[in-house]
């Protein structure tokens, strides 16, 4: 991460504040909380989930375990989304959240197309593309998201990564941890620490020629 | 028992394919105009006069399928009356690094400059159609080029995200440019050459029999440009594998393999050389028609079988 | 020891000593920068929304949450922090709440029955008209001196016993009854009798093993919220002081791979109802070995080591092999560890409950806690700790007369009355009705054998009248008589006092987030007019208001009294004393609460009633020469819904709405079958249809469906049925499957001992169609 630095007009300097979440599935149950808490925050559509958590089973009987991976928005550096909107509808916050600005929006999909994590949706109601946005509404009021403040497990970690006496920066520094796809270079703000790869990789565990994918609205 | 141990997912969310069959369409009418707009060019800039005719159909047919083409995009948006957001080329507005705004550039100005070909074209004007030819190719290029830079900046599908994919969408728009020509020339000499004389429609004849030569070379080039593609993503990344399984012998290997290589590709081909069926009419048009169906089934494969790897 | 967990120690107090560590303690420290709960913005303009504390009931967990309302209406219903139990997390069900108040197919308005009964015709009423023919039916048993005729049951015994048993008493009747309680009836008569409390608290977050036993706590446990997160605390680095404790060890015994088993440190596939040999070979190594805490059982147990020891001989970890498949190096393994691994505790709940044995397998797992002097010990088996509530005097007198239903003669060990026998008594004609009322209680769903069920609350001799209490038209609604809208746990008042984690009592709020929709009404207010209706003796019983009744509820506890009262809690949703400390071994002054006053290893009344007073394992017939192609049916808890109650909350049941039956992928194979076929599953008593799902983590001779869906009422969200209605995105219900209710095939067998329903107990197979 570099550390972006800026410099007001006032000569004093200040930090950027970038956000980034942690997902610590060594603490996390499996529970759902978070996918539900956002539909509810974010008035979510049945059909979409702007975070849901995957649940694997791996090994063979009696050797046998379960692991989980809560997916969000990325919230990239190198958004490609960012980087494929024709009309500007995507932007990136200073704090490092990409949003969709939904007057914006023509709702041609070619964010969805070209996001390799698949966290965008077409709301059918408002006919725009959504996405986890951190619920930036609530950071800006102070609050922590609304899956983050729920997580049973207290698996999510969020905060500014750009500042080193943050729960979420101490976090990062002294465990591993790994991104999705990070060989696509759109730098991940989202962090795992002891995810699985079998339970990452998308192709693991489902039949590929007869994956359910939802009928389009 | 299987080598590696056992892995099932057992709960995911579904989700959406964004882009569907509209876009495919897209995809394929923005070829044929490119594909017919050059042999058009090529056909005015050689200048021999035999040529003349083809150089009109072409003319016709480009700006007319790049009518056809834009409609699928406005009736795919799910905002379609926001189009003009497309268009707003105010500072801060339009994004000028995504391939969709060089779309909308090439898309309001190819039409314009193919129309005033046409016009040109049909009003003898050797000189402008000229200029405008030659304006024009390189708008017609870059306007199906660019849909291949559509998908091939599409990073999260290995299938599309490889520097081949603009090339191969260009070669792919000549072969149904082409094969569209064709029809149409055929067209033309059976129904619309009544009165010429036998031996204009005989030109008109050896004329035809030389595109379906060029329609056998744009087939060889596309099939090799594919046959690269394929072997490279075989062996390229995991997802890459998954979407050539899936074209190979997976979901999608009736459209792939059966439509697109073998009838809308190997027939043809053998139909365009084979000195018994190259000649005739019936079979130039029979292939004709197959490479049409084959390039379809081309964009919708590359489109829709693109995006049926699990990204999650 | 503090509540607030924004106030606990900050990550970097630590300093350099543990650098290279695994850092996961600091989360207990609300290091997080932002301010995590209680509050709510619009999304709209910015501002904060009001918002009001109260306590959750889409589960018994009773977590604390804030509901925010806008314009008179509910927003969303989000954590509160402070909450000493649920600190600030609530679990999918709990944030799905909103869907509850506003699910499109609740019941708005009374409704009463045109034409036959369960017919399904309905005319709607007022209810003036629906309060006339209640009271008038109600006079009439009274008129006839058979008031103990009007049998009242309601969902389990938390919220609405106390005054709903007012209410029976003072109108004449001894039969107010509830359904099963949380963690099944067996396990309550098991602990009554081993130690005098209803349930345990397993001190998770300061525990450093957990031996499980039949538990989901990662999906289901009715402590849900407040268990698990602890739970996971324990799973990691925890600071205590200047200490770090180590990660606590998990072990798991369960036919099933559950999300507990399968992030564990072991999973035993156990084979279904024979966890008590597992424990007791597990008490025999521990006894033989010498590893229990000699100190506790000399004083504190009603049998001697020596006896205990001499008991358990047969009992070996080679015998228990035998019977539940569990290695016996395994099972000594455990033992050890389980002994010398200080604090532990054991875990145990419908795995163990949900059998014909459960009072005796419960009463050899609570054992463990006992001889290893786990027993009320900070990270230990702990006895709850709640406030008990006080009723408003005079109180009603319990009427004398005796009733089959609240004293089944069949059942004399059960201690309290048998919830699943009470429509079979009535059937069976050991006991008169004239007036049946339900409130919050789906028996038709919910219970064994529901269409034998059926047939009796269709009869009108047997049940004249039938008058439902809920929000949701239920599959048992469809029987009834009148069914009257009942307001939603956001739209009501009631006091509760779950047993507290952090091991100071505490009292927990309900109150309404927004007025009751349509013409619903909440439980108490209608009691309260009911009775002032049927005047006389119940009118004096109930001489105040719902804020008066729940003043007079909270008055005994002085220091609540002192902070405010009810309006302390209408603000900040829950009260405890912040001077006060945990106590534990809380017995060492009065001893337990039984006979003894001692941990009752043996149980007399056991032995009296011709049981073994022993905990002992007894043998279920259905293990008995159970075929190759025969299995044991497992029903269990999914983690996003609550029994039948959420299957209309549209956010959980589109997480999961079907439930495949679920089977060892190598049986399957080896029987031919394949994963996704179409399936018959068939018991002695009827078969369902459903698809087979090939897993991994299953022991081969059981086969797993889910409960919670496969709805035949209840809303359409529930059936799989797309709609359009005012809450949105209804219409974009994608699902195509609603799953299938098991209970059908689920026989109706009780543990004689308990009285619990043995839902764990069938025999099934498979048929291809
Ligand atoms: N999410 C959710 N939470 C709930 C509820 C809910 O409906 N949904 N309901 C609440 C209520 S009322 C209750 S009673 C509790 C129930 O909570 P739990 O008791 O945790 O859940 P169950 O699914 O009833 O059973 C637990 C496990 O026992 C296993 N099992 C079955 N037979 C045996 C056996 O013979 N031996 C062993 N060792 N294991 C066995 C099953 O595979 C199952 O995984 O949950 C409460 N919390
Ligand atoms: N197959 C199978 N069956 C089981 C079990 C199992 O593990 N497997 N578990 C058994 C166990 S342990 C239990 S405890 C029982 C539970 O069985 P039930 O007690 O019947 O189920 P619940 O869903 O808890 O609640 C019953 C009713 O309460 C209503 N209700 C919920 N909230 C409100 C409210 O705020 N107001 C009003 N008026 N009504 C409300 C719901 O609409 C529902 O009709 O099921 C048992 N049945
Ligand atoms: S995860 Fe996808 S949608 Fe989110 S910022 Fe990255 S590329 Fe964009
Ligand atoms: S759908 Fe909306 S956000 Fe996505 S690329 Fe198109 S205009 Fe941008
Ligand atoms: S951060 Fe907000 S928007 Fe993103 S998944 Fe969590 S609740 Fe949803
Ligand atoms: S809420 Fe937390 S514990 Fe539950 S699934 Fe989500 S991340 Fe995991
Ligand atoms: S555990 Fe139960 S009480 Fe707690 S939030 Fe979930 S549903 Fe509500
Ligand atoms: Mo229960």
């Amino acid at each position: 991460m570099s550390n972006d630095v800026e410099e007001p007009a006032g000569g004093e300097k200040k930090r950027r504040v970038r956000y980034g979440m942690l997902v610590d599935l060594r603490r996390c149950v499996g529970c759902q909380s978070c996918s539900v808490a956002c539909k509810s925050e974010n008035e979510v559509p049945l059909g979409k989930f702007r975070t849901w958590v995957k649940v694997v089973e791996k090994g063979r009987y009696p050797d046998v375990s379960r692991h989980f991976l809560p997916s969000f928005c990325n919230n990239c550096e190198k958004p490609i989304c960012n980087r494929n909107c024709p009309v500007k509808a995507t932007y990136v916050r200073d704090d490092g959240i990409v949003m969709v600005n939904m007057h914006r929006c023509i709702g041609c999909m070619y964010c969805m197309a070209s996001c390799p994590y698949d966290v965008r949706y077409i709301n059918p109601l408002r006919k725009i593309v959504q996405k986890c946005h951190w619920c930036a509404h609530r950071l800006d009021a102070g609050l922590l998201p609304a899956c983050v403040e729920t997580c049973l497990g207290r698996a999510l970690i969020f905060g500014d990564i750009n500042d080193p006496n943050s729960e979420i920066s101490q976090l990062l520094a002294t465990n591993p941890v790994v991104t999705l796809k990070p060989e696509l270079g759109t730098q991940p703000h989202v962090f795992y620490i002891g995810a699985d790869a079998d339970t990452m990789d998308p192709t693991r565990g489902v039949d590929i020629d007869h994956v359910h994918f939802h009928e389009p609205y | 028992m299987e080598p590696i141990s056992p892995v099932t997912v057992l709960y995911n969310a579904p989700h959406q394919i964004p882009f569907q069959l509209p876009i495919s369409q897209y995809f394929y009418f923005t070829g044929l105009s490119a594909g017919s707009f050059v042999i058009s060019v090529i056909a005015v800039l050689g200048g021999k006069v035999e040529y003349k005719p083809l150089g009109k159909i072409g003319a016709i047919l480009a700006p007319l399928c790049l009518i056809l083409a834009p409609m699928n995009l406005l009736v795919d948006m799910t905002q379609p009356a926001r189009f003009w957001h497309l268009m707003t080329y105010l500072p801060g507005y339009v994004n000028w690094k995504s391939p969709i705004t060089y779309g909308v550039i090439l898309l309001s100005t190819y039409p314009i400059s193919a129309t005033i070909y046409a016009y040109f074209v049909y009003a003898g004007n050797q000189k402008y159609a000229k200029i405008f030819a030659i304006l024009g190719i390189p708008l017609a290029i870059s306007v199906h080029g660019y849909t291949g830079f559509i998908l091939a900046l599409g990073k999260g599908r290995a299938l599309w995200n490889t520097a081949l994919m603009p090339t191969l969408f260009i070669v792919s728009a000549m072969v149904s440019g082409i094969a569209l020509m064709i029809i149409m020339a055929i067209l033309r000499n059976v129904f619309f050459m009544k009165d010429a004389t036998e031996e204009e429609r005989e030109k008109d004849a050896t004329l035809i029999h030389g595109l379906g030569g060029f329609l056998g070379a744009a087939i060889i080039t596309d099939l090799f440009l594919i046959f690269n593609a394929v072997l490279v993503i075989l062996t390229s990344s995991k997802e890459a594998f998954e979407a050539a399984h899936l074209l190979l012998w997976g979901k999608f290997a009736l459209e792939f393999v059966g439509i697109e290589i073998v009838l809308g590709g190997l027939i043809p081909l053998f139909i365009v050389f084979y000195p018994k069926t190259k000649s005739s009419f019936k079979w130039l048009s029979f292939a004709s028609v197959l490479t049409m169906v084959g390039i379809f089934a081309m964009r919708f494969t590359v489109v829709v079988g693109g995006q049926s790897v699990p990204l999650h | 020891m503090k509540f607030s967990r924004r106030s606990l120690f900050k990550y970097g107090a630590l300093g350099g000593a543990l650098l290279g560590m695994e850092k996961s303690f600091e989360y207990m420290a609300n290091a997080m920068e932002l301010i995590e709960g209680g509050r709510e913005v619009s999304r709209t303009t910015g501002k904060f929304l009001k918002a009001v504390p109260s306590t959750c009931l889409n589960c018994y967990a009773r977590c604390g949450n804030y509901g925010f309302t806008a314009y008179g209406g509910l927003i969303k219903i989000g954590p509160n922090t402070d909450h000493p139990n649920s600190r600030g997390r609530m679990c999918a069900k709990g944030q799905a709440g909103l869907n509850a108040v506003y699910d499109p197919d609740r019941i708005l308005a009374p409704i009463k029955r045109v034409g036959k009964r369960g017919e399904g015709n309905w005319k709607r009423i007022s209810w003036e008209e629906a309060y006339v023919e209640l009271v008038s039916k109600l006079s009439q048993l009274k008129s006839q001196g058979v008031p103990e005729e009007f049998v009242f049951q309601s969902d389990r015994d938390i919220t609405t016993q106390a005054i709903s048993r007012r209410f029976c008493h003072a109108f004449g009747s001894p039969n107010a009854l509830v359904n099963h309680p949380v963690g099944g009836w067996n396990k309550r008569v098991a602990q009554q009798l081993s130690w005098g409390a209803d349930y345990e608290v397993p001190d998770v977050a300061n525990t450093q093993y957990m031996l499980i036993f039949g538990s989901n706590p990662y999906e289901a446990h009715y402590l849900r919220t407040s268990f698990v997160q602890r739970i996971a605390e324990a799973r990691g680095l925890r600071q205590e002081g200047t200490l770090i404790r180590p990660k606590a060890k998990m072990v798991v015994f369960d036919p099933r791979l559950t999300q507990t088993g399968g992030r564990a440190d072991e999973w035993h596939p156990i084979l279904p109802g024979t966890d008590a040999a597992v424990a007791l070979a597990i008490a025999q190594t521990i006894m033989a070995e010498g590893l229990y805490d000699r100190a506790f059982v000399r004083d504190w147990c009603n049998v001697s080591a020596s006896q205990l020891e001499k008991y358990l001989q047969g009992h070996t970890p080679e015998w228990a092999e035998g019977i539940s498949g569990v290695l016996a190096t395994d099972i000594r393994r455990i033992a050890r560890e389980f002994a010398t691994t200080r604090p532990a505790t054991t875990i145990s709940t419908g795995g163990v409950s949900k059998h014909g044995n459960g009072v005796q397998t419960e009463r050899a797992v609570a054992l463990l806690n006992a001889i290893t002097g786990n027993i009320d010990v900070k990270g230990g088996y702990c006895l709850p700790r709640s406030f008990t509530f006080r009723e408003p005097n005079p109180l009603p007198p319990a009427p004398r007369v005796r009733s089959e239903l609240l004293h089944p003669s069949d059942f004399p060990t059960a201690l309290f009355e048998v919830p699943p026998r009470v429509l079979p008594t009535i059937k069976e004609r050991k006991a008169k009705v004239g007036v049946y009322m339900t409130y919050q209680y789906n028996p038709l769903y919910s219970r064994a054998e529901g269409p034998f069920l059926e047939q009796i609350l269709k009869d009108e001799e047997l049940i004249p009248y039938f008058v439902c209490l809920d929000s949701v038209y239920t599959e048992t609604a469809a029987f009834a008589d009148l069914v009257l809208p009942m307001a939603t746990f956001a739209e009501r008042w009631e006091l509760e006092s779950p047993p507290a984690f952090e091991m100071v009592p505490f009292v927990s709020l309900r109150q309404p987030f927004i007025m009751p929709l349509g013409e619903a009404i909440g439980f108490t207010d209608f009691l309260i007019s009911l009775a002032g209706r049927l005047g006389g003796d119940v009118a004096e019983y109930f001489n105040f208001t719902t804020r008066q009744y729940l003043e007079t509820q909270i008055s005994g506890i002085p220091g609540l009294v002192k902070a405010g009262g009810l309006e302390y809690l209408k603000e900040k949703g829950f009260w405890f004393d912040s001077e006060e400390r945990p106590r534990y071994r809380r017995y060492a002054g009065r001893g337990f609460d039984t006979p003894s006053r001692k941990y009752e290893i043996f149980s007399k009344r056991l032995e009296d009633a011709g049981y073994s007073g022993m905990p002992a394992y007894e043998f279920l017939p259905i293990t008995e020469n159970i075929q190759e192609e025969e299995f044991h049916l497992l029903v269990y808890q999914t983690r996003v819904h609550t029994h039948d109650r959420t299957a209309n909350c549209m956010w959980l049941t589109e997480i999961t709405h079907d439930n495949p039956a679920v089977m060892n992928a190598e049986t399957m194979a080896r029987l031919g079958f394949e994963n996704g076929q179409e399936v018959q599953i068939v018991s002695k008593i009827g078969a369902i249809k459903t698809r087979l799902q090939a897993v991994q983590g299953i022991n081969p001779k059981a086969i797993a469906i889910s409960d919670n869906v496969g709805h035949t009422e209840f809303g359409r969200i529930a059936r799989a049925i797309p709609f359009e209605s005012d809450v949105k995105t209804t219409e974009l219900l994608w699902w195509k499957d609603g799953g299938v209710n098991p209970k059908p095939i689920v026989a109706l067998k009780l543990d004689p001992i308990g009285g619990g329903e043995a839902l764990m107990d069938t025999k099934v197979w498979i048929r291809s169609v």
